[in-house]
């Protein structure tokens, strides 16, 4: 059982989120209308925002549990986070950024991390500075960093929205395929139908803090719940919600 | 605006000659306030990066209220004029101040000593730290340290690797405002420390004291405290870092 599963509630201001979601190697994609808290869940697993109550299970460890008191820290969750940005350490190298979550002699480190670099194609920047690399290479370093530790479930906050027309979908193939080769559950924050559709995932919508729609890309295009994911999968209009 | 801010300084240097300052240099009162000031001060800023960096993490980073009263509370020795400062500082650590009786107890008396002079620069320089580092810290991006917590560091290893080198330039910048302004340290000194010549005479004391004997002396001082302020501005000024947001 490799699942990552939450059950959770959160007030956060005005954001009343209350979600239930179960995700294995085939993933999950979650879509919803900006504030629909979407990023809070990604944080809240990873232990960055605290749920009021609930409970966040990883291949059946528990990483939360408001009933137990159980809130592992976030440094002991191996759940990756890739933020819309990349958020690369702009003090390091590709390869220090890549390095970072990496122990072991330095040395040994930075070489690991060159030939993870080398393996995802962006071997030639490992001495660059994340300001002098293009979208596509941050995206690259940035996934490289986070499969380094080899993280038990990968969590990737709008990976392709910081691209331009032109590499999206070039990065968009190579993100698919490295997530599949990954085989670890993973949860994708999309906002484009082809982002949607390439991931071949199960999808879960997201509105207002709550999920009013989950299953395969397939049934939600044909029955689509809401207008928002009528809109985003292109599916004729449900009644108006 | 500029030239009222310039003329004073350009008149303590083209007023007098260098033979003057060097006259002034080998006067007996110069060497030991000097010194007292290097350690003094070197002193006082160590304390206030030591204990004043956490603070400023916390407060960077807190969004409680009362993080916000804490900042509140750190501003205020810049509103404080210094000889109150030095009067507060005496009531509560001097032999009869609050906590007398229990630094007494332990053998300790702080007032009228050259811990008195520190603590005086601390308190007063303070404020310019705490201040830059705190916007310095808030201005790190929360994603940042919230990956490098998912790549396995914990807290004090993302202050360290993460927090401390992007915050740096504001952090050098607090150091550099904070020890001017310990080194230029009068009011709370005289009130709280005295003015000992080698105990507690630092030099903007020594050139009070100078100024009612030798006038050439007390500008002497005066120039060397204005050099090595602009000195060590200009060295500690924060200057572009190597790596491109």
């Amino acid at each position: 059982m490799t699942a990552l599963a939450a059950d959770i509630a959160i007030r956060l201001g005005a954001l009343d989120l209350e979600i239930a979601l179960e995700v294995d190697e085939r993933g999950l994609v979650l879509v919803g209308p900006n504030g629909a808290g979407k990023t809070t869940v990604l944080l809240a697993m990873v232990g960055a925002r605290r749920p009021t109550r609930g409970r966040i299970t990883i291949a059946g460890d528990v990483l939360f549990d408001s009933t137990s008191g159980i809130d592992r820290p976030t440094e002991e969750r191996g759940l990756a986070y890739l933020p819309q940005d990349y958020a690369l350490f702009p003090h390091l190298t590709a390869a220090g950024n890549v390095a970072f979550g990496l122990r072991g002699p330095r040395t040994e480190r930075i070489d690991r991390a060159c030939s993870l670099l080398e393996r995802l194609g962006v071997g030639a920047v490992a001495d660059r500075y994340p300001g002098a690399l293009s979208g596509g290479e941050r995206q690259r370093v940035a996934l490289a960093r986070a499969v380094a530790p080899s993280p038990r479930a990968l969590l990737l906050d709008e990976p392709l929205a910081a691209l331009d027309v032109e590499s999206r979908d070039s990065v968009r193939a190579f993100l698919v395929a490295e997530l599949r080769a990954q085989h670890r559950p993973f949860i994708v924050i999309a906002h484009d139908r082809d982002d949607v559709r390439a991931f071949a995932a199960p999808v879960a919508v997201l509105e207002r803090g709550r999920v009013v729609q989950h299953g395969e890309l397939a049934s939600l295009e044909a029955s689509p719940a809401t207008s928002f994911t009528a809109r985003l999968l292109g599916g004729r209009s449900p009644a108006p919600d | 605006m500029l030239a009222f801010l310039v003329v004073p300084v350009v008149a303590l240097f083209v007023t007098g000659n260098p033979a003057d300052w060097l006259a002034g240099l080998r006067h007996p009162i110069t060497a030991p306030a000097l010194l007292l000031s290097i350690v003094t001060t070197a002193l006082s800023l160590s304390v206030l990066v030591a204990f004043g960096t956490p603070l400023a993490w916390w407060l960077g980073r807190s969004e409680a209220r009362v993080a916000r009263l804490v900042e509140t509370v750190v501003q205020l020795p810049i509103v404080v004029p210094p000889a109150v400062a030095g009067l507060a500082l005496l009531l509560a650590f001097g032999r009869r101040g609050l906590l007398g009786p229990l630094l007494e107890g332990m053998g300790v008396d702080i007032a009228f000593s050259t811990i008195a002079v520190v603590l005086a620069q601390v308190f007063v320089a303070a404020p310019f730290y705490i201040q830059a580092a705190t916007a310095a810290f808030a201005g790190v991006d929360e994603n940042l340290l919230v990956v490098a917590r998912t790549l396995g560091a914990s807290p004090a290893t993302v202050l360290f690797r993460v927090a401390l080198p992007l915050a740096r330039r504001g952090l050098i910048a607090g150091a550099a405002l904070a020890w001017a302004r310990a080194l230029g340290e009068f009011g709370a000194t005289l009130m709280f420390a005295g003015n000992l010549s080698g105990r507690t005479q630092t030099l903007p004391l020594a050139v009070y004291t100078a100024l009612e004997s030798d006038v050439r002396a007390a500008q002497a001082l005066a120039v060397i405290l204005v050099v090595i302020a602009v000195a060590i501005i200009i060295v500690l000024r924060p200057r572009r870092g190597r790596h491109r947001r």
